[in-house]
């Protein structure tokens, strides 16, 4: 008996200290992909990406080894305008075409405190891998009605047009892109 | 000189006038920068002319199938004739399917297209956005291919001015 609590304690203990997985919660759409840029300088125009998915991990013992990697339809690009969208989708920006998804792949993570941090990654759109850092925000975490578990963060980075070899100019005003990252996991 | 009818023609001209104009702005307004005055308005012609000739085409078609359209037999051998009468079907065929794609493009939100605040053009139904983009394939391809028919069609027109002196071109003028 003994020997047994012994087991299982050691069993409960290896299982803590392994990071938990999380699937981003793609099928109840708790997950987004947002994106800003200026128009003319005048004002902010909205799009997301519709269609994406990922997984990261997370270790409340040891944060700094929490990961991320997501890949995205560039082709599910919305900025709910029919003929601007086409364009997006076109060889003058994202080049759906030839380079139909969009990954990032996190290299490291430095927690800052409650739970937020810099995490650092390779972003590859249109072809171009660039190391970009998102600045993650930890939203919260807990037992959801439904007997799962759940994580939030939301990230957010800065990310120039032209280091993606997006040839198109819109002007000087919007040659700077904002990502926002929004994403909720379910522990698997 | 037994010449078309002044229908006939006056359907011809604009066609070909409208057919070009659609090439030269449909060609040149995805190229346009971002900054010119043109970028918006040139697009907007393109669509606005686009819908005249789609009216016109089915005028066009319409006669064609009422018999309206009378073709005159030229004095040409028939591998020509063939050849002329290939190209004037497929005439039909691209035109139509160029119209109809800018169409289906133009209304692809689902939401009505409208034009210089007066031409309001009811969405038919709404495409995603892969289906977009096979559309703008065809049209921007399509538009290629139309434009080398074009350039055959006035080869013979030519030709059988300047080459044979008969009265191809003077009847249709």
């Amino acid at each position: 008996m003994k020997k047994f609590i012994y087991y299982l304690v050691l069993g409960l203990g290896t299982l803590s200290a392994q990071a938990a997985e999380y699937d981003l919660d793609i099928k109840g759409q708790h997950a987004f992909v947002q994106f800003k840029i200026q128009h003319l300088g005048f004002s902010w125009l909205y799009g997301r990406f519709d269609n994406f998915d990922g997984s990261f991990t997370y270790d409340e013992n040891a944060p700094e080894k929490a990961s991320i990697e997501m890949t995205v339809q560039t082709g599910s690009v919305n900025s709910n305008h029919a003929e601007r969208d086409k364009h997006l989708r076109s060889d003058d920006f994202l080049n759906v075409a030839k380079y139909p998804t969009a990954q990032f792949v996190s290299s490291s993570f430095t927690p800052t405190k409650d739970g937020h941090g810099t995490m650092t990654g390779d972003l590859t759109i249109n072809g171009v891998t660039n190391e970009v850092e998102l600045d993650v925000q930890f939203v919260g975490a807990g037992d959801d009605p439904w007997g799962g578990h759940r994580r939030g963060y939301e990230a957010t980075t800065e990310i120039n047009l032209s280091d993606y070899k997006i040839k198109r100019s819109l002007g000087p005003s919007s040659e700077k892109l904002y990502l926002t990252v929004s994403v909720e996991g379910i522990k698997k | 000189m037994n010449k078309y009818t002044l229908t006939t023609r006056i359907i011809h001209w604009l066609s070909a006038l409208l057919i070009f104009f659609m090439f030269i702005s449909g060609w040149y307004m995805v190229e346009l920068d971002y900054y010119s005055p043109w970028y918006n308005r040139l697009p907007e012609l393109h669509y606005a002319f686009g819908m005249l000739l789609m009216l016109v085409w089915l005028i066009k078609i319409i006669r064609l199938f009422a018999g309206q359209q009378k073709r005159l037999s030229p004095p040409v051998k028939p591998f020509e004739r063939i050849l002329s009468q290939l190209i004037q079907f497929l005439f039909y065929v691209f035109v139509t399917a160029l119209v109809m794609t800018g169409y289906l493009m133009m209304t692809a939100q689902g939401q009505p297209k409208i034009l210089f605040e007066f031409i309001h053009l009811p969405a038919l139904t709404e495409f995603s956005g892969a289906v977009v983009d096979t559309m703008g394939w065809i049209h921007e391809y399509g538009a290629y291919i139309l434009i080398g028919f074009v350039a055959l069609h006035v080869i013979g027109a030519v030709k059988h001015h300047f080459i044979d002196k008969d009265d191809t071109l003077k009847r249709m003028i």
